[in-house]
């Protein structure tokens, strides 16, 4: 048997009777606790194999739990053999912890998502830059292959600068009704993703801005939203190179 | 497409597994312990859905997607609204109608016959998708069977 880590949360933190986490059958989710703050944990196989699933069950977890207070998501897949371990290696710097619950308190993650279509995107990129016409031009007229090649790759490095451009429009409209805001790793050319972090209080507000986004890109991008989440992207503190903040405030 | 800019509602979890493993996957608190917290057996079935590579593929798709763009007289683009505005105009139609007949090999070929010799000269672009380790994932096809031996290792 181990135990399944989910996140981190305060003490007190109410844990719903009856809440089961990831595995088959699946165990108890509860807290297993020291001083001011607990580790989230379910009991699991040593058996275990993580499927698809299962990353759904750890995302559905942290945000039920999420609804009654702070949870900061520990990393997906880490897995501790007893109680006496979870408390010694997790919440070894409780002070830190306790800080980042506070910090997070209230908040929680908005993703938003805007795409759009390839084919109009790659036309209204090339409406406006004519050198990139010209050189349509002559690859589509007598270009060799390597030709197309460079002109489709010119082209992704203009649609990666259109979506950063599009980005930073976005988040000046939104970054009054949020208290922080991360990138997301890219995905696609045409496809923006952005995280932010929102006070409760503030996601009707929140809301309203992503729909005045949405009425002011048109109908040729389709914005979504999801949340509220576990802070997923703004608890990052693993080391490594800092090109995000980690917190998104200083 | 379809023409409504209707209210979409806040989604309370990303509608796709790879959009949830692309929310978890690499996030969250990682544990400064030593031996004896684990990592457990992974099967995500779906995590190659959630990157893009920036290859030769995607290049010649967007090429393609030029020549699509450039080949359409007004009038017949009815499948791609919003494309025909100012697109057809400057010197490319004239010249891009005759290479139609040429540009028949499809992508995979093309890149069979380019890729093979020069792999590793292949840099990633700016924004590369990057892998579970925040490597760089290389252009080209080789890319997917190194990652895959690289998760392998883990």
């Amino acid at each position: 048997m181990g135990l399944m880590v989910y996140g981190v949360a305060r003490s007190g933190h109410p844990v719903p009777s009856g809440m089961t986490g990831i595995g088959e059958p699946p165990g108890e989710v509860r807290l297993v606790r020291t001083g001011p703050v607990a580790i989230v944990v379910s009991s699991v196989s040593d058996q275990l194999v993580l499927q698809d699933h299962d990353a759904v069950t750890y995302l559905d977890t942290l945000t039920a739990l999420l609804r009654d207070g702070p949870v900061l998501p520990v990393r997906f897949a880490t897995v501790v053999t007893d109680e006496d371990e979870a408390s010694h290696e997790l919440l070894g710097p409780a002070e830190d912890l306790v800080e980042m619950l506070d910090e997070f308190d209230g908040l929680a993650e908005i993703r938003l998502e805007i795409a759009v279509e390839e084919h109009v995107e790659i036309a209204r990129l090339l409406d406006a830059s004519p050198d990139l016409r010209r050189l349509a031009g002559q690859v589509t007229g007598a270009g060799t292959p390597a030709d197309r090649i460079h002109l489709g790759e010119e082209i992704s490095v203009r649609l990666a600068e259109r979506r950063d451009e599009l980005g930073d429009g976005v988040r000046a409209q939104l970054e009054t009704v949020s208290a922080a805001y991360a990138p997301c790793r890219p995905t696609d050319y045409t496809v923006l993703r952005q995280a932010y972090l929102v006070h409760r209080s503030d996601l009707a507000r929140f809301d309203a801005a992503v729909q005045a986004v949405r009425t002011r890109l048109g109908r040729d991008y389709t914005v979504s939203s999801v949340g509220p989440l576990p802070p997923f992207d703004f608890t990052d503190v693993q080391p490594g190179p800092a090109d995000v903040g980690h917190w998104g405030w200083d | 497409m379809t023409m409504a800019t209707r209210r979409i509602d806040r989604a309370p979890r990303p509608s796709s597994l790879a959009d949830v493993l692309d929310l978890i996957l690499d996030k969250g608190i990682v544990i400064d312990a030593y031996v004896r917290v684990s990592l457990v057996g992974i099967e995500l079935l779906t995590i190659d859905a959630r990157i893009v590579i920036a290859s030769v593929d995607t290049y010649l798709r967007f090429a393609e997607a030029v020549n699509r763009l450039d080949l359409q007289p007004r009038g017949q683009v009815t499948g791609l609204p919003g494309l025909v505005d100012g697109i057809t105009e400057g010197g490319a139609r004239s010249k891009t109608r005759g290479a139609l007949d040429g540009i028949k090999e499809t992508a995979t070929e093309l890149i069979g016959s380019l890729t093979g010799s020069d792999d590793d000269d292949d840099e990633a672009p700016a924004d590369a998708p990057v892998d579970q380790a925040g490597r760089r994932i290389p252009t080209g096809r080789g890319a997917p069977q190194e990652r895959r031996g690289a998760r392998g290792d883990g």
